[in-house]
This record gives C-alpha cells, structure tokens and sequence, in this order.
C-alpha cells in the first residue's frame, strides 16, 4: 500500500510546483515504474503460491467485459488410468496451470440443489506450459517390460486443446469440475516420434468430477471426493476470493478412447498398437483416476486488483 | 302499529339469540389467543404473521449473515385448551430480504435469497416459559460469489432435532437465541453447521384482523 501513497505524493508534489509538461510525463514514468505490477520480482507467495504464470497480463483476463478473472494452480498427486485391461499408474506429479474468465450473462449450469456455477472459459499460462507431466511407462500386453521404450511404451500426456467449461462451483456435485482434452504420445523404439492415441482433432476428453460418475455400463458409477475446501481472503487486503481442495479425487469412467494415429512408418504399426491396447476403446470400458488433488483458485473481479495482490507477495 | 312493534321486536329478539350464537362460536381457553392473553381463541386455518423484530443473524466458522427485515408465516394446525396439549403451527414463511441482508462470509458477494424450503413444524409448549420448538426446519441460503450463487440448506438435521424460541406476550414476538443448525445440503463450499438467532414479532393473526397473538 505504500506504492499508492508515493504515487499521490508525486501528483501533489506535480500540482504544487505546476510543473512543465515534461517534468509531469517524467514523473507519470516513475509512477508506472513504482506501480506494484512493474515493481514486483520474485515468484507469487502464500495463497498464490504457483500462480506465477498466470496469464493476468492476456488480452482475455484485461478484457474489460470480464466479470470474474482468475488464476488457478492444481497438482495431481496421484491416481492412473485404464483403457480397456491395461491399466496405468501415475508415476509422477502432475501440474495443471491457467487462468480463467467468466463474462457478465456468461455460461452457467444449475445443479439439483439450485447453486449456480459460473462455467469459465481459460487462458493459457504465460509460460504455454498449461499441463506439465512427466512420462509414464506403460507396459505393452503380452511382453516382458524389462526395456523401456522397447518392451514398452513411453507415454507422455499431452493436452490436445484448451481445459474448457471449468466449475469450481461443481465440487461435491454429480458434475465435471472441467473438460481436459488429451492425447497420448506413444513413444517407442519401433513406434517413430509421431504415434498417439487421440489428437487435436479428436482428443480424448477427460470429464473428472469430485462427485458420483454416471458411466456406461460395464463400468459402473464411483463417487469422487472434494477433500477439504478452505475459503480464505487476501492476506494484504486486496479482493481475491481464494479457494483451496486439498485432498480431492476427480473420477471419469465415461470416457472414449480413439484409435491410435500415426504410429509407424507411414502409419503402418497404427493397427498393432490399436490390437495390442483394444483401441478404439467404447466409453464404459476406460477410466481415469486423479488422486491427491489440490488446488489453488484466486478469483476477482478485477484483474488489475488480481495482478496487485498477486503482486504484493512476491518474494 | 302494535303488530308491527311486535314483529319489530321478533326481530331484534332473533338478532340477539343469532348474536348471542355467533358470540359462543368464538371459543376461548386455547393455548393460543388474539387480542388479549385469555382472550378468544387462535382458529385451526388462521395464518399468523410477524416481521423480523431483531436481525436474523446465522453465523458459521466462514463468516456471518445478517439480515433485517423479513417475516415469519404460520398456519395454526392445532390450539387445544390450555392444559391439554400443545398448539401447533406449519412453518411456511422464514424469508429475509436479500435487500437487507449482508454477508462476511468468506468468498461471498452478496446474498441472494434467505427463504424456507418446505414447511416446518412448530409446536407452542405454554407454561412458565413458553416456547416455540420447531423441527423439521429447512432455511435455504443462497449467496452470491466470484464462482456463482451458492445454495447451502440449514436446519434441523444429524445432531440437531429442533430450535427453540422463546415466547412472548409483552412483546408478542418469538426470539430465537444461538440456536444450532446443520448443513442438509448443498454446496461444499458451504460450511457445515451454524447457529441462527433473532426475532420475529409482533406475531398478528391475519384470519382475525391482525390481532396480536398470545401465549396462554
């Protein structure tokens, strides 16, 4: 609050003197430059911990016809997935990174119990790094994996368009808490660089919420968890709701998985990969767990005041 | 002349046994009463009504709700006599008016509606103390916030059997005092239990022209 106070004393100081032009435009540049926004250094700290690349900066989130801005950072701790009978474990954390809008008279979805959920669209982090995870070595059906990459497949998870129709508000809630689109790189010694399962085109769409699922069947429904939800405030006295899960698990077994695309030379080995994993795999037959979820969502309605309590605690 | 002074008089006689009639249907002795304390009997199918007299204040671990103006409905169900039950009332109207009402609960913006959602019961136990239990109580909460409107149902539920107000006839209101209330449903973002006090009152009889309700 201390930036805002040296500001006024320059602009007193500038109708005091009555000043030459230059001498105001000289004093509106150090202003800017003392503006916490252009003053700030260091990585976000506290309740923004990780939202250091949150595109408040976008085009999107200054838009003026913004009700709701917002940054959000969550981390999957754990949990895998299945297509068919192969099953896979997350070996690692993954790391999911964007900001968020909702325009006044945007898109909304009532549950049975009358809440309201904004639904918001999101912005690609600063970074282009939206979803980071590490590579997963998936065990091929009927081999011995005792060379990976070679007796198996290396997997890398690779989002195949933006995270859409995201719903914080549809935690505890029979709802997807967002859309994520996905493909799977396939890599492997005998697969070339180019062979995945789904595509921008035709991703796999993951549809995890923290309430019961609602697949069909052979798959049957299982309940989520929302974790422990904590509401807090801006520790500097700035707008931001803050919103935190700790602990949560997103479930989604309604899931379709496509054939696989571009595995082999010319395409050649797409059939063996869809024999080997039992692709195409209907919904009803796939599923994907994400476990140890949590999440950090700061929402405002301005995005000037979001980028200043962002900003007041950097370190 | 004199037949039409006798038949005059035919008359008025009539009018006063009809009188007289009309005056023995309104019964007194119930544990509910308009007018007076002792006075004629609260009818079974009488709506009561009282605005809030002393904020409706519901606070949870997140924050407080506070509201200022509303009104209480009530429709009598049943007013034995004094000594031989209980009366008792369906709950229909507990709303606030979002107008009136702020919110520090964290994350909210507003509030957009404080109503009942379905009748609860209440049950007028006269005595010494008399009080107002009511059960089966289900207040719908819903605030607004940066993520949406959040809708978070209260009342008695899980530990909590009913709320009790406190009745009475100088005021002729109903004051609920730190009552315990339990989330039955909603959001999770809503917290999971709260209490609610306030006060509503004077409670009138609207079946009867607005006369004050008493306890006997």
């Amino acid at each position: 609050m201390a930036v805002p106070g040296l500001f006024h004393r320059f602009r007193f100081h500038r109708f005091r003197k009555r000043a030459a032009a230059a001498v105001a435009a000289a004093l509106a540049l150090v202003a800017v430059a003392a503006s916490p926004s252009a003053a700030a250094t260091g990585q976000p700290s506290g309740p923004y911990t990780g939202m250091g690349t949150c595109p408040t900066s976008s085009t999107q989130m200054q838009d003026p016809n913004q009700a709701v801005v917002g940054c959000v950072v969550a981390t999957i701790g754990g949990g895998g997935f299945s297509v068919g009978s192969t099953q896979v474990n997350f070996s690692s954390p993954m790391t999911v990174t964007f900001g968020v809008t909702w325009a006044k008279g945007g898109p909304t979805v009532t549950f049975p119990d009358k809440t309201t959920a904004q639904l918001f669209s999101t912005v690609t982090p600063t970074d282009g790094n939206e979803l980071q995870a590490g590579p997963l070595d998936v065990p091929i059906p009927g081999l011995s994996n005792f060379w990976p990459g070679v007796t198996s497949a290396i997997v890398q998870i690779e989002l195949a368009g933006p995270i859409a129709n995201f719903a914080p508000l549809s935690a505890g809630e029979n709802y997807p808490l967002f859309q994520l689109p996905i493909k799977l790189h396939l890599m492997n010694l005998f697969l070339g660089p180019d062979c995945y399962v789904g595509s921008d085109s035709a991703p796999i769409v993951l549809s995890p919420t923290a309430g019961t699922t609602s697949p069909p069947p052979p798959n049957q429904p299982v309940k989520g968890s929302t974790g422990t939800i904590s509401i807090g405030r801006d520790p500097n006295g700035f707008r931001p709701m803050i919103v935190g899960f700790n602990g949560a698990t997103l479930n989604d077994n309604a899931l379709a998985v496509p054939s696989a695309n571009g595995c082999g030379l010319f395409d050649t080995a797409d059939w063996i990969v869809n024999l080997l994993f039992g692709l195409p795999s209907a919904a009803g037959h796939n599923a994907i767990t994400l476990s140890s979820v949590t999440t950090a969502l700061a929402v405002d309605n301005s995005d000037s005041d979001l980028i200043n309590a962002i900003n007041a605690t950097r370190k | 002349m004199r037949t039409r002074t006798l038949a005059l008089t035919a008359l008025a006689a009539a009018g006063l046994v009809l009188g007289a009639a009309g005056q023995a249907g309104a019964s007194t002795g119930g544990v509910l009463t308009v007018g007076s304390a002792g006075g004629t009997n609260a009818n079974v199918g009488d709506t009561l009504t009282g605005a809030i007299n002393s904020d409706f204040i519901f606070t949870t671990s997140s924050g407080t709700i506070d509201c200022s103006t509303g009104s209480f409905t009530a429709g009598v169900t049943a007013n034995p006599a004094v000594g031989s039950g209980n009366a008792t009332e369906s709950i229909t109207g507990l709303h606030a008016d979002p107008a009136n009402c702020s919110t520090t609960i964290g994350g909210t913006i507003g509030v957009v509606s404080v109503e009942i959602n379905g009748p609860a019961n209440g049950t007028v136990v006269d005595g010494s103390s008399p009080t107002l239990k009511v059960t089966n109580l289900d207040e719908q909460v819903t605030l607004a916030s940066f993520l949406g409107d959040v809708t978070c149902d209260y009342g008695t539920t899980g530990s909590v059997t009913e709320i009790d107000g406190a009745l009475s006839n100088v005021s002729k209101s109903i004051s609920f005092a730190t009552q315990n209330v339990n989330l039955i449903s909603g959001s999770g973002l809503c917290p999971s239990s709260g209490t609610f006090s306030g006060g509503v009152g004077p409670v009138l009889d609207s079946s009867q022209s607005n006369q004050a309700v008493y306890v006997n």
